[in-house]
């Protein structure tokens, strides 16, 4: 594994942030990638081919994603789809970025909350 | 399918490095979500969005691929003018000249791709400079330096022209019917090219 700091690497683009989610379930190829952000969003995030694959080129650069030689998916298995899985700095990164929105939602609740006293009679 | 066959047309977009690593994931991924999602109404949308989709990210990554194109344009432009600079440098003047674009010229240069005459500092080109001297297109001091650099070993005598495309003789006679240079030079710097036309590179 790199020693880069997964910090460093935050706060990651949404894009990432969704097939990282997706991944961490397990290795995906294209098409399962682009199902389970749908799942995990309800349908409120869906990723055409270019962006599914532009990001997934960036990941494998930044060395959050790689390639599977696994074949998890007997049912749309084709030799010439590439199935990916998340590394462990992937996972790093994945668990950072999600206690910095975790620690961004509780500041932006407060703010919230003490404006509505404020400005409550 | 039409829209199979339209979406991997459309992949030109993409930088060739992209369609070459991601091209054909894309086909599939396409046909996966045509075939299992693109049924009934929600078909033409689904479409629609994964022909934006591609439209969007092949301007994206074109605009990352700009980063090293840009580097790439640098270090060619820069190449470019310490050629040219070197270019100028090695040209010592200018045979005949109009009073406009040049015409006809003769330059001493290092090296050139358009026309080398052999047997540099020859009397024929001695002629030619003596003729342009005498009809004070340049002085005696360019003209000795000419004949000084073109002799023995030193840089071969190049003649440029841009007047026409049928050879030296027209590109001449066509400056002299232009009133660019005088019939007493042209008739110079043909004699100082007769025999030699066959090593002509004609630009």
């Amino acid at each position: 594994m790199t020693n880069r700091n997964p910090l460093d690497l935050l706060p990651l683009p949404v894009a990432q942030l969704h097939i990282l989610l997706a991944l961490s379930t397990g290795d995906k190829h294209g098409y399962a990638i682009m199902r389970e952000v749908e799942v995990l969003t309800e349908g409120a995030v869906t990723m055409g081919p270019g962006t599914l694959y532009g990001t997934v080129k960036k990941m494998l650069k930044a060395e959050l994603v790689e390639e599977s030689a696994e074949r998890p998916d007997p049912e749309m298995d084709d030799q010439r789809r590439r199935y990916y899985r998340i590394t462990g700095l992937g996972r790093h990164v994945l668990d950072a970025e999600i206690s910095r929105m975790e620690q961004l939602a509780r500041i932006a609740r407060s703010i919230q909350t003490a404006t509505v006293r404020r400005s409550s009679p | 399918m039409v829209s199979e066959r339209l979406y991997r047309w459309l992949l030109v977009l993409y930088p060739r490095e992209h369609r070459r690593e991601y091209g054909e994931l894309m086909i599939q991924l396409f046909r996966d979500r045509m075939s299992h999602d693109g049924n009934g109404f929600r078909g033409p949308i689904i479409w629609l969005h994964m022909i934006t989709d591609l439209v969007g990210t092949s301007l994206s990554e074109h605009k990352e691929g700009f980063v090293m194109t840009k580097r790439i344009w640098i270090g060619a432009t820069l190449g470019v003018f310490l050629l040219a600079l070197a270019s100028v440098a090695g040209m010592n003047t200018l045979l005949a000249q109009t009073n406009g674009a040049p015409v006809v010229q003769v330059y001493v240069l290092e090296d050139t791709e358009t026309f080398t005459m052999s047997g540099t500092g020859s009397d024929g080109i001695g002629e030619a400079l003596q003729g342009a001297v005498e009809e004070g297109y340049i002085d005696q001091a360019a003209a000795d330096d000419i004949v000084q650099s073109a002799a023995g070993e030193g840089p071969a005598v190049v003649l440029q022209y841009e007047v026409g495309s049928g050879g030296v003789a027209e590109a001449v006679q066509q400056a002299v019917d232009d009133g660019k240079i005088t019939q007493q030079l042209a008739d110079t710097i043909m004699r100082s090219i007769s025999g030699r036309l066959g090593e002509v590179q004609h630009p």
